[in-house]
């Protein structure tokens, strides 16, 4: 207790990696839990970011590398954390570290083991579009750069057999007899940073998601054109008929809805749909490009300008517009009748791939986790503050703070921001107030 | 589940003017074990009444439903339009008590009341599910194969989902399973869930001619033998209005033969067409049961 | 005193009230119209608004803005056809097709041209329960057949008109 100076984040994407490189920096000892194999949440799978169109692991990576480098923190990743006691200035969390079955020490990243794993799965990290290996890193950038062997699907875990990795692993750091570690750390107080989870637009059957070839979210467009992405960063339909020429985005699936989706504004589709739309054009200079939108959202700094370069400069179309059925056509492409509000006109579009700009929500896992570490969600699963103006980074436990996506729908720089805020105040918790 | 008997409720149309869609469900369920009761004292359902007055609506579906309730039995509309008002007025009144309440003080001048045991069924419901496609496949022949129908659902068939419907509002399945029960092909094709226009006929009968007209050029462009539906409305107008539909909308190479669904089943069953009502159908039906008959002699 | 009796132009205070009163019947949330964000998803799949005026989105928006009067009045409300399109898929919950309804069923009462049909569907109702009886119809050989040459039961209307009349009636002055 005197003298305690540690702290604990839960979640290892841009928000938590602020909140640790800040807490460090102040002299704690921070442990950072990250659920996944890999930091870097979200955003290391992005191509660009709005407006800067930088490249997003780039600019990424080497906040991932200090995490790692850092003295002060320590990477707990594939781990969860499953109990909280104590209180603000002295509490106990209790993490589970799951096991890799490869060891962390000796790993190299070198990827032998993944070249000759039999087994593939759908990859979640490419949205599923296409496959990785039972023994994985989750993207080539990954931190830290260790293979984790994904239990539920290799074939020596389940059944028995197989156990090519450990034969041409030559570090020797395959151990399939590597068991869950629990741990308990003793820490001043915690922040928590899940993160977002793209929703899963099938239940709007009217956009024809997992019913037509060419309907995609946002986030699976995302992915194919990056360079590390299922196609390399070539833009393909998934059909397999070639590159498309007329690409349509919709924005709000999901979002301010109250029917069969989110109430709340996602915050960032308006501007994540604009560099999406610029990107497409860059790959396929030639594209008819639309944004179809209910409200274009360009509330931050450089979000008009970006707004109006893409359809100044790109000839990117906006629409105000919401299609309410999308049909496909013997030839795979696909047409729906839209009202364009601001001038009542009704026409038909054609596009040969269409971008659902899904809603975006908070981590799934959050409710599993509030129940853990004592707090409370909102009806729409971000975590509760006591006092939602005053004090908006802050749960409704004292000395565990949110930041990011799981404190509300924002974007990058706000999501950073906000780390900085949540870290200075959990860097006072514990020495009493004047 | 009550056995397989029903109060049979036609409604308006069919009962005084579309025929062929009676006879054809008289002529087919009860070979299924189906009997359809037909109750004394039906009306209108109401739904052309609900421009209106809401209200309307509400007292003529709720009598037809206790109708069906005092002789202890199920409701079975065979329209799309009256199942949907009826199913629509059901829901209503099994969720506000104070509209039933006022409802039933409407009914006890007829010496009705409404008191919600009642299923209301829909035609599809009655086959895929009292009677089943093993049942369906087992009763018909060969002369269904190759031959392409385009579903028509129409829209009372797929919505409004919230007081329940048979066919999913926006991916519908069951009429598609039918008429593979009874051998043809069905396909997806992008125009499927488009209306028929018939209520625009109110407002302007021209509009409603061309948004049938369109209809009926897309089941033609996507190369389909023949059209089904099971509603009379959209029936009266894909089949009775095809010709004044070419018109209006300037082609006039369609020529789609349309069939409510029981039909295309009886005849399926090997059931001679005039006993259908198929000689009273005024799209070009000749031709496809032609084809028919060649595939099976 | 009935507002309709002392002008021709129903208030619009009036009409706001009349349409709260069957809020279960007309109104799945309430007065869902201010949920109404305008992104129009409702006209773009409206199979009236590809060949005629009827816009839903327009119609919610100037209920919005209280131009009740203009849309009583306007032959655009009985474009609509039934289909339940906007409201099946309406992301917030509000329900063109009902608000289009009621403004039909305001300018029945409040005396304002409406297409004839519906008085004459009324008046058959009222007088034998149905919308029309029996017809002949024809071949394509100009043979005419009614029920009974089809072998079609001939059924009954309601057992007591006058009872039935008077339910019709009054429940058509709601």
């Amino acid at each position: 207790m005197t003298g305690l100076r540690a702290v604990a984040v839960i979640g290892g994407g841009i928000a938590g990696i602020q909140a640790s490189l800040d807490l460090a920096e102040r002299g704690f000892q921070v442990y950072l839990v990250e659920r996944s194999p890999s930091i870097g949440g979200t955003m290391a799978l992005l191509d660009k970011t709005f407006p800067t169109l930088d490249c997003a692991i780039c600019i990424l990576a080497p906040k991932m590398i200090e995490a790692l480098r850092h003295p002060k923190i320590r990477l707990l990743t594939y781990s969860e954390a499953t109990g909280l006691s104590g209180e603000a200035g002295d509490f106990k969390l209790r993490i589970r570290r799951r096991p890799r079955y490869v060891d962390e020490g000796r790993c190299t990243g070198c990827g032998t083991c993944a070249s000759k794993c039999p087994t593939k799965v759908p990859d979640e990290y490419q949205m599923g579009m296409s496959q990785r290996k039972a023994i994985h890193v989750p993207f080539p950038q990954a931190v830290p750069l260790v293979y984790t062997i994904d239990d539920k699907s290799c074939i020596h875990l389940t059944r028995g057999g197989c156990g090519l990795c450990e034969k041409v692993c030559e570090a020797k750091a395959i151990n399939f007899d590597q068991k869950a570690e629990e741990m308990e750390v003793n820490v001043l107080g915690i922040v928590v940073a899940t993160g977002l989870t793209p929703w899963d637009p099938t239940p709007l059957k009217e956009y024809g998601y997992h019913r037509f070839r060419d309907v995609v979210t946002a986030m699976e467009l995302e992915r194919m054109i990056t360079a590390t992405g299922p196609t390399e960063g070539k833009l393909l339909r998934p059909s397999g008929l070639g590159h498309p020429k007329r690409i349509a985005f919709i924005q709000c699936i999901g979002s301010r809805d109250l029917s069969k989706g989110l109430p709340y504004c996602s915050a960032v589709c308006c501007m994540h749909a604009t560099k999406e739309a610029i990107l497409v054009k860059e790959h396929e200079p030639g594209a008819e490009v639309t944004i179809f939108y209910t409200d274009l959202r360009a509330f931050g700094k450089g979000f008009r300008d970006f707004a109006n370069r893409a359809r100044d400069e790109y000839g990117i179309s906006y629409v105000r517009a919401k299609p309410a059925e999308i049909r496909e056509n013997k030839n795979r492409s696909l047409s729906f009748w839209y009202e364009n509000t601001q001038t009542g006109e009704i026409a038909e579009a054609n596009a040969d791939l269409l971008v659902l700009c899904t809603a975006l929500t908070p981590n799934p896992d959050n409710a599993a986790l509030a129940k853990t570490l004592g707090l409370e969600l909102d009806d729409n699963g971000f975590f509760r503050h006591p006092h939602s103006v005053l004090l908006p980074t802050s749960t409704t436990r004292e000395g565990v703070y949110v930041c990011g996506y799981a404190q509300g729908p924002k974007d990058i720089p706000d999501s950073i921001a906000e780390a900085s805020g949540a870290s200075a105040l959990l860097a006072v918790v514990g020495r009493g107030r004047p | 589940m009550v056995g397989l008997r029903y109060a049979f409720f036609l409604g308006c149309w069919i009962h005084s003017e579309l025929y062929p869609l009676e006879m054809a469900t008289r002529e087919v369920l009860p070979r299924f074990g189906v009997e359809l009761v037909d109750v004394p004292g039906f009306s209108c359902c109401g739904y052309p009444l609900r421009s209106m007055n809401v209200a309307s609506m509400l007292y003529l579906s709720s009598r037809n439903i206790a109708l069906a309730e005092a002789e202890g039995l199920d409701l079975f509309p065979l329209c799309n339009g009256c199942h949907a008002s009826i199913s629509e007025v059901k829901h209503i009144l099994d969720n506000d008590p104070e509209i039933r309440g006022r409802i039933n003080d409407e009914l006890s001048i007829e010496g009705l009341r409404y008191r919600g045991t009642a299923r209301i069924r829909h035609i599809l419901q009655v086959l895929s599910e009292d009677v089943g496609a093993e049942k369906i496949s087992a009763s018909v022949d060969r002369r269904m194969r190759g031959f392409r129908v385009a579903p028509h659902y129409g829209c009372h068939a797929i919505r409004p989902s919230f007081v329940g419907r048979p066919e999913d509002a926006e991916d519908p399945k069951v009429l598609d399973g039918l008429v593979r029960a009874i051998g043809a092909t069905v396909e997806y094709y992008p125009e499927r869930l488009d209306c028929c226009g018939s209520s625009l006929g109110v407002a302007d009968i021209e509009a409603a001619l061309r948004v049938a007209g369109r209809k009926l050029q897309a089941i033609s462009v996507n190369g389909f033998d023949a059209a089904t539906t099971v509603c009379p409305f959209c029936y009266k107008m894909l089949d009775g209005r095809q010709d004044v539909a070419k018109k209006v909308v300037g082609d006039m190479g369609i020529s789609v033969p349309v069939f409510y669904f029981m039909q295309l089943l009886g005849l399926a069953m090997g059931i001679e067409p005039r006993r259908l009502g198929l000689h009273l159908n005024q799209s070009p039906v000749d031709k496809a049961i032609a084809k028919m008959e060649a595939v099976v002699s | 005193m009935s507002v309709w009796e002392t002008s021709s132009r129903p208030k619009v205070s009036t009409i706001f009230t009349i349409m709260t009163i069957l809020p279960s019947l007309i109104y799945r949330t309430g007065i869902p119209q201010d949920d109404c964000n305008q992104c129009g998803k409702c006209s773009s799949g409206c199979p009236a608004a590809r060949v005629l005026d009827l816009k839903p989105r327009q119609v919610v928006l100037m209920v919005q803005r209280g131009m009740i009067d203009e849309l009583v009045r306007s032959s655009a409300i009985w474009e609509c056809t039934q289909c339940h399109q906007c409201m099946e898929r309406c992301p917030r919950g509000v329900t063109p097709f009902d608000v289009i309804i009621q403004l039909q069923n305001m300018a029945v009462k409040a005396g304002l041209p409406h297409p004839e049909s519906l008085d004459q569907i009324f008046a058959s109702i009222a007088r034998t329960g149905a919308v029309q009886g029996p017809q002949e119809v024809f071949d394509s050989d100009f043979e005419g057949y009614r029920r009974s040459d089809l072998g079609l039961p001939e059924l009954t209307g309601p057992r007591d008109m006058v009872a039935f009349r008077r339910a019709v009636e009054e429940t058509s002055r709601w």
